[in-house]
């Protein structure tokens, strides 16, 4: 027992340690308020009470901070559900999709699954937005910078507000 | 310069100048104000907009933490220029970004403030939250200054002043045409007024230009000239026959004099500076007086008293010309009145006739004396005298009576030729002599041997025709030995007098004697006589036996004899007593005095039949010891005289009895005869014999001396058997208001 909860304590710590708690907070954030600035289509809820849910490929690196914000959290009316997938065919309904750096060899194929469907997808991965990821975020000067792509976001069926189009930078997809 | 000196026309335009200005001004300052209300919630307003805005704009940056695109979206503020400083605070309330991107952090409140508006003087400060989702990502502050507001009142303020100059200058015109036509007629009425006064040119008239109060006004104007110039026309008619008057007072031989109230001469014409010789310049505002007679003081100031009661005197009298000498004048007083009737002088007009009245009195005066010396020359002692008292008549009677020849008598001051005494002071006969116009008396004067005169003298006061008093005519008669017999029998009668006075005094002092004689002997007589009483008794008694019938007789008689005189000596001193004794008077109901005696005549009474009627009785001062003699005496008397009398009636009361109360003892017994009433109160004095009523004929005596004593008096009334009444009275009786009937 007392191994046990030793190896628990230190396997946090080393987690802690890879990446800073602050930036995760940062980012958890970001990706729960970029539904206020996002409008999906009727078609993307059954009904009113539906919850808003937040959905991650692949390897979670938010950990509970991530469900902590949304627990308590009422985006456009609706609460706010957090579920984790591990491959993209198990995505059945999401509203926004944080697509995870352990997916990066996987990404146009993930991209392609969702293609037309009303869902936002983040990214962390470089140049995710030249593979139709709608928003990208990438540090710069020690900040969070967004970079979108706004055809993805048409091709979706998703309006984005102006007011996040201002912060990011427009990016056109890479012709193929 | 006052306002109330500005010339009219000035007012007027100041007036409408004021009144347009003023209204002016408050227009523009509600205008101003209005504005600047609706303009200062415009601009907050358009802040409010300006600042929704951006806070909207605001939610993304401070989501996403991107502070470039926070400074970026407030310097949106760059279009308004009143925003000073402008800032937004994180959902925490820190300052996040700032407007300008310099501004010092001093400039802006440590933490977001609440949310709202805030309108202080100088600056607006609108805080509201910025919020993205009903969620709130930060607040915006911004702080704007109010500049723009006072530039707006710089520019309206300069706007109105323009405006109103403007309007004044037009305010100016306007009222300057429109004043002409008020103004105008009042300088016309003005410029007449001055016509009138600096020229005294009554013939101008002001021009009526208008039907209003100027109007009225010019006609009052006008009107007001008019009547002056027809009372200025009329005051020269006067002054013309004023004129005329004056010369005919100027030119009258007659002295015409005005005087005001208090004597003082107001005016004075050539006949009085002739009549009089002062000029009128010497004369003018002194008083009257000094033109008055000094032996007539009371004169003028009679006459003005008369005068000033509206009358008109005429008469002739003395006046002093300047040098001294009389004028003698007729003269006329008349007041003079003032148009309303009162009297505010006095006019006095004087002719002289000295020389008229000189020789009228010379002759008067020779008349009368002629007809008086026709009339008595012959009759009496007569002679005349001027009221200065000299002889101006002189008869042969006074010749003969006072041994002055005519011509030593004549123009003598009679009073000192005679050496007269007069009876009262001589202003007094005189007095008496002007109030009557005779005068009687005696005189005492001296002939011209020197003997003494007394005169029975009548003067008769002699007036001129005009009722002045001229002369005295006195006549006299010489009463010297009638008035000699006369105080002859004063003197003889005086001596009887005094000569009847010594006798009284005499008697009176033979009586005291008398008196003292009888008490003594009356005294000095008791002792003897007790001794035979007492001896007899003795002899009666002890030796009875050894006495002969006719000795006991005799020796009967010898003790009556002796009791009578025993009796007898009582009564005279008695009745001496009363003599000297003083009163001793205290109020005494007499009423118990004479119950008293009726009860201590009881014995007396015992088995005769007596109604005693005893009437009301008064309360008198007296001495009640000697009034109840007198009451004793009385009743005693009334039982006494009733005696044969079957049924005896004494009755007491109080009368009405010559002029006033007295007291009465009446009774119904045998009464006496009137013809001797005189003898009733003497000592002695019986009108019955003793064997019929026994007596000493004291007690009647002692009665009178009482009430004598006590200043009252006694009588009685009888007939003979038919009873008689004694009356008395006593000081104090009629003090008491008792009924009393009068006697029947």
């Amino acid at each position: 027992m007392v191994w046990a909860a030793l190896i628990g304590s230190f396997i946090l710590f080393a987690a802690r340690a890879s990446e800073p708690s602050s930036d995760k907070q940062t980012k958890s954030k970001f990706l729960i308020n970029f539904a206020q600035f996002t409008d999906w289509p009727a078609t993307a809820f059954g009904n009113d009470n539906e919850p808003l849910i937040i959905g991650i490929l692949g390897t979670d690196p938010f950990g509970k901070s991530l469900d902590k914000l949304a627990d308590d959290e009422v985006l456009r009316g609706r609460h706010v559900q957090v579920l984790r997938f591990r491959k993209v065919q198990e995505i059945r309904i999401c509203h926004i999709l944080y697509i995870s750096e352990s997916e990066e060899r996987r990404l146009d194929r993930i991209v392609q699954a969702l293609k037309e469907k009303p869902v936002l997808t983040v990214s962390e991965i470089e140049d995710a937005v030249t593979h139709g990821v709608i928003i990208q975020m990438r540090a710069e000067n020690k900040k969070i910078r967004l970079s979108i792509n706004l055809e993805s976001a048409k091709a979706a069926h998703l309006t984005l507000k102006s007011k996040l189009l201002r912060l990011g930078q427009i990016v056109e997809p890479a012709k193929k | 310069m006052a306002f109330q000196n500005l010339p009219i026309k000035r007012k007027m335009m100041l007036v409408i100048m004021l009144t347009s200005i003023t209204a002016l001004v408050l227009t523009a300052a509600s205008f101003i104000a209005y504005d600047l209300v609706t303009f200062r919630q415009s601009l907050v307003r358009n802040l409010k907009s300006i600042s929704t805005i951006v806070a909207e704009n605001s939610t993304s940056p401070l989501i996403f933490d991107d502070e470039d695109l926070a400074t970026k979206n407030l310097s949106e503020f760059k279009v308004d220029p009143h925003v000073r400083i402008a800032a937004l605070y994180d959902a925490d309330g820190n300052l996040y970004a700032r407007y300008p991107a310099n501004a010092p952090d001093s400039d802006f409140p440590p933490s977001a403030p609440a949310t709202g508006e805030y309108l202080e003087s100088s600056r607006l400060i609108v805080v509201m939250p910025s919020v993205e989702d009903e969620k709130v990502a930060g607040t915006l502050y911004v702080e704007s200054t109010m500049g723009a507001v006072y530039e707006r009142l710089r520019l309206y303020g300069g706007l109105a002043a323009l405006i109103i100059f403007g309007s004044a200058l037009v305010a100016l015109g306007v009222s300057s045409a429109l004043q002409r036509r008020v103004t105008e007629p009042i300088l016309a009425l003005v410029h007449s007024a001055r016509m009138v006064s600096d020229r005294t040119d009554l013939t101008v008239r002001a021009p009526k230009t208008s039907g209003d109060e100027l109007g009225l006004l010019t006609d009052a104007f006008n009107l007001m000239l008019t009547r002056i110039q027809e009372h200025t026309e009329e005051r020269k008619r006067v002054e013309e026959s004023l004129a005329f008057l004056a010369s005919i007072v100027h030119s009258s031989d007659d002295a015409i004099i005005g005087k005001d109230l208090q004597s003082r001469v107001v005016s004075w014409n050539v006949g009085a500076e002739r009549m009089f010789g002062y000029t009128a310049a010497e004369i003018i505002g002194q008083s009257i007086a000094r033109l008055l007679s000094p032996d007539r003081p009371d004169e003028e100031s009679q006459v003005i008293d008369e005068v000033k009661r509206g009358e008109i005197r005429h008469f002739e009298t003395i006046r002093l010309r300047k040098d001294g000498q009389p004028v003698e004048v007729s003269l006329t007083i008349s007041p003079i009145k003032n148009a309303k009737g009162d009297i505010v002088g006095i006019s006095s007009i004087a002719r002289d006739i000295t020389e008229r009245k000189r020789a009228q009195e010379a002759l008067e005066q020779h008349a009368s004396v002629l007809r008086e010396q026709a009339q008595m020359l012959d009759l009496a002692n007569v002679m005349a005298r001027d009221l200065d008292s000299r002889i101006i008549l002189w008869n042969a009677g006074m010749e003969k009576m006072y041994g002055w020849a005519k011509d030593e008598a004549l123009e003598k001051n009679s009073h000192d030729l005679l050496h007269t005494r007069f009876p009262e002071p001589i202003e007094n006969i005189l007095a008496i002599l002007h109030r009557d116009g005779r005068w009687e008396g005696e005189l005492v004067h001296f002939d011209k041997g020197g003997r003494q005169l007394v005169v029975a003298s009548q003067w008769v006061l002699h007036r001129d025709p005009q009722g002045k008093p001229a002369a005295i005519l006195e006549v006299n008669n010489d009463i010297t030995e009638r008035k000699r017999a006369e105080e002859e029998v004063r003197r003889m009668n005086v001596e009887l007098e005094q000569r009847v006075e010594a006798r009284t005094a005499q008697l009176t002092a033979a009586n005291h004697e008398l008196e003292a004689f009888t008490y003594s002997v009356a005294h000095d007589l008791r002792a003897p006589l007790r001794h035979i009483d007492a001896f007899s008794r003795i002899l009666a008694e002890e030796f009875a036996a050894s006495l002969l019938p006719e000795a006991r007789r005799y020796l009967e008689h010898i003790r009556n004899g002796s009791r009578n005189m025993s009796q007898l000596v009582d009564d005279l001193l008695n009745l001496a007593r009363v003599g000297r004794q003083e009163l001793r008077r205290r109020p005494t109901p007499l009423r118990i005095l004479v119950d008293e005696v009726v009860a201590d005549l009881r014995r007396e009474t015992q088995g005769r039949h007596i109604e005693w009627q005893i009437r009301q009785l008064p309360t008198v001062e007296c001495d009640s010891g000697l009034i109840k003699q007198v009451f004793a005496n009385l009743l005693s008397n009334a039982v006494k005289y009733t005696r044969p009398r079957q049924k005896t009636v004494i009755e007491v009361g109080s009368a009405k009895a010559n002029g006033g109360t007295a007291i009465f003892v009446r009774d119904n017994g045998v009464g006496f005869n009137m013809k001797y009433v005189d003898k009733l109160f003497g000592v002695f004095q019986r009108l019955h014999r003793a064997e019929e009523f026994e007596g000493t004929g004291v007690g009647l005596a002692t009665v009178d001396r009482i009430v004598r004593k006590h200043g009252g008096s006694i009588w009685a009334v009888a007939g003979v058997d038919q009873g008689a009444t004694f009356y008395f009275t006593i000081p104090g009786l009629d003090e008491h208001r008792t009924a009393v009937p009068a006697i029947s």
